[in-house]
């Protein structure tokens, strides 16, 4: 930067001292075991990448077991009945309980600090979700301990996953644990979201966003569409299984493959739902150890948005060897070709941005497992374009080619990213590094022992070995090869025990670790603290510590926009979406026990519901709920007034309408129930096109008369404008009338009316939802647009309810708006379910 | 804001909607055999797709071709010039890799009878 | 082409094959669709190695390389080049290649000589039916025969989970799936005998669920087929004469079908001709007279979860005899 010149910052200096005092007295965490109560994302990211290891150091030792059973042929080691929970278990907790969770958690860690805001938007939301995740998987992963575990395979494919195959509680608590985990990833998916967007630092447009930003947002804009997918599988699946409704059973009209469409559309986008916070870690690993701007970042973010999309065309290269006609697989192969460019274009720009270094690439621990990583993606890139040709992979689908193809993509696409991230970004929670002696051990380790155990898997597989076998014939010719895959497992674990060993020798939780010990070029290597940055710093470049050298201490000083706490509580910078213009601050809330008591007692209701303790399940799913309306209860805080931040911005701190983040994350919200309900009418019309014969008016009653639908639409309709109507005319501050609560609670009961007579409709003319597919589908809608209706219900109540103690009026009526938002998203999916549900058997018949 | 997105986001968008088209209509016809010969031919899916896959791909040409149009379509006024390189330069390359996609799908119906099983 | 499906199988092959059998092998192919698969097989691994090791230097440049190549490697077209253009070529050579493989499953081959197989899959175990060109039907289990040279369409289903035949020597795998039926097209190119496995994860013993491929001369598979439609011959020995009456008083005729005698169960696989199978419990078992003594015994042991009760309310004598008895069925 210039010296002639006098630079012109957001602030003055010096700060007045109470100012830091106070930073740090609004953002301390909280001690002993209150620190359960804790939201700061340093803490509650620490805990949750904790776990997510923890996951993987047991799912991994699962795989030990597993591989000692296979190293010799005709081996007793292990029953044939504790291998299928096994590799049950063992795929189930890597994909759902750590891969997915570690990417999350390091979102919630890293993405604040990388854009400077003081936390994410929704802390609570955040801490929800992390300790239901922590409950509800601890619980998952013990039934392997006590026979309990399901052993369907992480796939769960019906008809082996029905009641008939499958007696007994342990598909239950695949499909319940499951399903509450993925809740808990959407929750996660809609804070990062709304971080990503709204939070940055002034200045930091769309085109400068770090990469990882980029990836976090196309990771959390996939898990929204892809996960309601196997939700909806979920549901169905535990519908079939407890009331018998055949969704998948053919004799009565289902299809397994029903199941397999939903569940692969969203399983092989979760592929890269891991994959990509991981090669954005990688982007941003690569440029610092290089010390020069990533080469080609806009075709980076083309090939992350790429991959994004494509992911979801490529559904169908699960089901290759399933009959169906060979054009249908030729358009998915076609997209496997596709999806592979994004893939050569990203690992070409690291090669290009380590190549451009003005000195040498610096070899690292983080660096070593960044080339590792080239190594083994590039391989298991290349192993993925040959499946993706339709009939090469008639031979190696479900053999341990494929074993050895996916564990190449995700263990080498986001297991070593991930340990080089332990080690670049260990500086930002922990006082001391961990060591480079014990890193490069671990490394070595595990590179060499992961290329032992999975490379003879390609030839395997090949040589005839399926998967998921627990035990084989030692004649076939595989003993050799099992033994050396074996033999490298242990030393894969051996690399992970190093790198234990390191934690537990250097790992201190806390602030105050060294200062951007790598020159890197980005703000989480500003100076941090619990209020992660002093001033939120203006920002003109992608590097921007690099572009100026000065900006640590102008940021320690304060110089930059928001270096206090004017409102007296928690509080960060929102900003416009593609500009980064600052528009507001927001005021966001503290420590509590609501998150982590809430968390429990969802996770306990689930949990209890999988073991048939119905009452006890519903008790504490009620008591959860009453916590969650608790918890909001305390937000919503009323506007402050407007505050100066510096740079000239006097920013409200109280936002209604399409600018403020709730609304933001009420639209995400609904586009993940939109999604939900996309794969229900998929579901409605792929069950119909299997089987016609069962749908009205074939071999099912004909649907009621238009009386009930049009009475559902006409209370959705009434409903909706009563909402319109009520929220033009809220009253002004300090005005309360018994009008407003008794207009939502009208509104309630309307969109509560449509739904039941909806459903009554179809009693009344004798359709039963298990006697065949159709009925079950005809009933599926209602129930759907019960559950929303369910939540806006409990909304409208909780705005009355508000509204009566003076905490929602004309002003201050952001929980108005949220309800308001999912009434209407209720009451069109309904209407919408209504011309499906009434029109499409007419139109057929 | 959503129309920005939108436009960068055009050829996915495109390519997502095409093979929405192609594998619905293909795999719905020959599910309910409207139209398939004995030996797995389709004429009516092979229409479907050439004509899911002319539209989609000449819109997103033209989004290529002409991405002030396009933007001013979606989003109104562009913003300051160096934002504008940066999406539509994204979303330029974007859509040729969505064209590409959008030829891959397409070419299968070329070399492949539409309905048959092929095993 | 025909140097690289030499050349390459011998480098690899050894190592994959450490001195053991091949008989479940995608390496070696005997069958058209396994052949044309394996070379496609090879050409990518070919390919892709070459990709590969060049993404290795042009790695080990960009860190080692001097300053002239590093500098040459750090431009956005070399980004360009080897990131979008180069595999925009490959790959579309690739694709095309992949959809003709995929297109030569079609229709010309398709079987003419009105011999119609199917098989079931079941709970752990494959039901073989063949349906002569006079209707005849014909059932066996856990064994495939095939004429060589003809094409012939396989029928493949389930009733109860979805199971995927896979004979890799013959032909890649395809699944059996409950509601559905799946035609394979199968033509074996020379005589001899493969192994086969289900493929797809079917709970329990889905890993002793497999099947031998029996591919013989056309005038062999005829002569097989018609001994193997007789019902079964009277027993000769008085030990397997007891055996005999064994099997009927302990009431397994409820499950398995013997032709020509008073059993007639269909829930098991049929033993009219077991003895001359070359398995037992679906390949998980040699056929001799011990291997029949065990699995009635101890069949809960070896392939645990499986439908058949264990019975050791038998002497044995009584085991002894009736294992002599199966053992004769052939």
């Amino acid at each position: 930067m210039s010296t002639t010149e006098e630079k012109k910052l957001p602030n003055s200096g010096p700060r007045p001292e109470h100012e830091l005092e106070d930073l740090k007295r609004v953002w301390a965490t909280p001690k002993g075991i209150r620190l359960v109560t804790a939201v700061n994302n340093t803490v509650i990211g620490t805990l949750y990448i904790g776990v997510a290891f923890l996951f993987f150091v047991l799912a991994g030792v699962l795989a030990l077991v597993m591989r000692m059973q296979l190293a010799v042929g005709d081996n007793t080691l292990v029953s044939q009945d504790l291998y299928n929970q096994l590799f049950t278990v063992h795929g189930t907790t890597m994909m759902f309980l750590f891969a997915v969770p570690a990417v999350e958690a390091l979102g919630v860690m890293l993405l604040p600090q990388m854009l400077a805001a003081r936390d994410l938007p929704f802390p609570r939301l955040s801490a929800f979700a992390i300790w239901a995740y922590v409950i509800g998987g601890l619980v998952f992963f013990s039934t392997i301990f006590y026979d309990l575990a399901p052993k369907g395979g992480w796939f769960m494919y019906p008809p082996n996953t029905l009641t008939e195959f499958s007696p007994g509680d342990n598909a239950d608590f695949w499909l319940l644990g499951i399903g509450f985990i993925e809740i808990s990833a959407i929750a996660g998916a809609i804070e990062i979201v709304v971080g990503v967007l709204r939070t940055r630092p002034p200045g930091m447009t769309l085109a400068k966003m770090p990469i990882f930003a980029w990836a976090m947002l196309i990771f959390a804009a996939m898990i929204i569409f892809a996960f309601p997918a196997v939700i909806l599988a979920t549901m169905l699946l535990e519908i079939e299984r407890a009331f018998g409704w055949p969704f998948f059973s053919a004799e009565l009209g289902g299809d397994s493959l029903l199941w397999q469409h939903l569940f692969w559309f969203f399983g092989h986008p979760e592929v890269y739902i891991i994959f990509l916070p991981a090669a954005g870690l990688v982007s941003m690993i690569v440029p610092t150890m290089a010390q020069t701007p990533l080469v080609g970042y806009r075709l980076i973010v083309v090939a992350l948005i790429a991959t994004g999309f494509f992911s979801f065309g490529l559904w169908v290269h699960h089901m290759f060897t399933t009959g169906i006609p060979g054009l249908s697989l030729a358009f998915f192969s076609a997209a496997s070709m596709a999806v592979a460019i994004p893939s050569g274009i990203q690992v070409f720009s690291w090669i290009a941005t380590i190549a451009a270094g003005r000195k040498r690439f610096r070899i690292t621990v983080p660096s070593l497992f960044v080339l590792g990583f080239l190594f083994i993606f590039t391989l298991g890139g290349l192993t993925g374009v040959m499946v993706a040709i339709v009939p090469f992979d008639f031979q190696a689908h479900d053999s341990y080619f494929i074993v050895a193809h996916f564990h190449y993509v995700l263990i080498g696409g986001m297991v070593f990213p991930l340990f080089a991230t332990f080690y670049y970004w260990a500086p930002m929670v922990s006082k001391k590094m961990l060591s480079e002696r014990l890193g490069k051990w671990a490394f070595w380790l595990m590179f060499i022992g992961f290329n032992v155990t999975f490379f003879p898997m390609h030839i395997t597989g090949l040589a005839g070995m399926p998967r998921r076998v627990w035990t084989y014939p030692s004649n076939l010719g595989w003993d050799v090869l099992n033994m050396i895959s074996t033999a490298g497992a242990f030393v894969i674990a051996a690399g992970v025990l190093v790198f234990i060993i390191d934690l537990i020798r250097n790992f201190r939780f806390g602030e105050g670790g060294a200062e951007n010990p790598w020159g890197a070029g980005t703000l989480e290597f500003l100076p941090n603290d619990v209020y992660s940055t002093r001033s939120i710093p203006h920002v003109t470049s992608r590097e921007p510590l690099w572009d100026n050298p000065d900006l640590p201490r102008e940021v320690e000083a304060g110089l930059h926009y928001l270096p206090n706490a004017p409102t007296g509580g928690r509080e960060t910078i929102v900003t416009s979406a593609v500009e980064a213009k600052p528009q507001y601050v927001l005021q966001m809330p503290g420590a509590g026990w609501t998150p982590f008591l809430a968390a429990a007692f969802t996770a306990g209701g689930f949990l209890l519901l999988t073991i048939k303790e119905v009452g006890l399940g519903i008790a504490s799913g009620t008591l959860a709920i009453l916590l969650c309306l608790l918890w909001t209860w305390q937000l919503d805080k009323p506007s402050q007034g407007e505050v100066d931040i510096g740079g000239g911005y006097k920013l409200p701190t109280y936002m209604t309408g399409p600018n403020s983040h709730s609304w933001w994350a009420m639209v995400v919200l609904m586009l993940v129930a939109s999604a939900l309900y996309i794969s229900y009418f998929f579901s409605y019309l792929y069950l119909w096109t299997v089987s016609p014969d069962v749908w009205a008016p074939n071999g099912s009653p004909a649907p009621p008369s238009l009386v009930f639908p049009v009475g559902s639409a006409a209370m959705f309709a009434g409903g909706s404008a009563l909402m319109a109507w009520l929220g033009k005319r809220l009253p002004e501050p300090n005005v309360r009338t018994p009008g407003v609560p008794a207009g939502l609670v009208i509104a309630a009961l309307l969109l509560g009316g449509g739904v039941a007579l909806e459903i009554l409709g179809h009693m009344q003319t004798g359709l039963d939802p298990t006697a065949s597919s159709y009925g079950a589908m005809v009933y599926m809608a209602p129930i759907l647009t019960g559950q929303a209706a369910f939540a806006a219900i409990v909304m409208c109540l909780f705005a009355g309810a508000r509204h009566l103690r003076g905490g929602m009026d004309k002003q201050r009526r952001v929980t108005f708006d949220n309800a308001a938002l999912l009434y209407y998203y209720t009451a069109a999916q309904g209407v919408f379910g209504l011309v499906l549900i009434h029109g499409f058997p007419r139109l057929i018949g | 804001m959503v129309g920005t997105f939108v436009f960068i986001l055009a050829g996915p968008i495109l390519w997502a909607i095409q093979l929405t088209a192609i594998y619905g209509s293909q795999s719905a016809l020959c599910a309910a055999g409207i139209g398939t010969s004995s030996g797995g031919g389709n004429a009516l899916v092979l229409w479907s797709v050439v004509i899911a896959s002319l539209i989609p791909a000449g819109v997103a040409t033209w989004a290529i071709l002409a991405p002030a149009a396009s933007y001013r379509l979606l989003a109104g006024e562009r913003g300051d010039a160096a934002q504008w390189g940066f999406l539509r330069g994204v979303m330029r390359l974007l859509t040729g890799l969505s064209i590409l996609a959008m030829a891959y799908a397409a070419l299968g119906a070329v070399f492949l009878p539409e309905c048959a099983s092929l095993r | 082409m025909r140097f690289l499906k030499r050349a390459v199988p011998a480098i690899v092959a050894p190592a994959a094959l450490a001195g053991c059998s091949n008989i479940q092998s995608a390496f070696a192919p005997m069958g058209v669709e396994a052949e044309r698969t394996n070379v496609l097989f090879w050409v990518m691994t070919a390919g892709g190695t070459l990709i590969f090791i060049a993404v290795l230097i042009a790695a080990s440049v960009s860190i080692f390389g001097g300053e002239r190549a590093r500098k040459l490697l750090a431009r956005e077209w070399f980004v360009t080049a080897a990131g979008i253009w180069f595999p925009v070529v490959v790959l579309s050579t690739l694709l095309v290649y992949g959809f003709i493989a995929l297109g030569a499953g079609a229709a010309p081959e398709r079987a003419q000589n009105g011999l119609k197989i199917s098989v079931e899959g079941e709970l752990w175990w494959w039901r073989v039916t063949y349906e002569r060109p006079d209707g005849t039907v014909v059932e066996t289990a856990n064994e495939l025969h095939l004429p060589v040279g003809e094409p012939v369409q396989v029928a493949l289903t389930s009733t109860n989970v979805i199971h995927s035949f896979w004979a890799p020597r013959i032909a890649g795998k395809l699944d059996m799936i409950p509601g559905r039926t799946n035609t394979l097209t199968l033509t074996a190119t020379e005589e001899g005998v493969s192994r086969g496995q289900c493929a797809e994860y079917c709970g329990g013993a889905h890993a002793l669920m497999s099947f031998f491929v029996i591919a013989q001369s056309p005038e062999e598979f005829e002569a097989w087929l018609a001994a193997e439609a007789r019902p079964a011959e009277e027993p000769e020995g008085e030990a397997e004469t007891r055996g005999r009456d064994l099997f009927f008083a302990a009431g397994c005729g409820a499950c398995h079908t013997v032709r020509g005698t008073a059993a007639e169960g269909t829930i098991g696989p049929d033993l009219t001709h077991v003895g001359a199978r070359r398995s037992l419990a679906a390949a998980t078992l040699p056929n001799d007279a011990e291997a029949f003594a065990d699995w009635i015994v101890d069949n809960q042991h070896i392939k645990p979860e499986n439908k058949m009760p264990a019975y050791d309310i038998f002497s044995d004598e009584d085991v002894s005899d009736l294992a002599r008895y199966l053992e004769g069925l052939n």
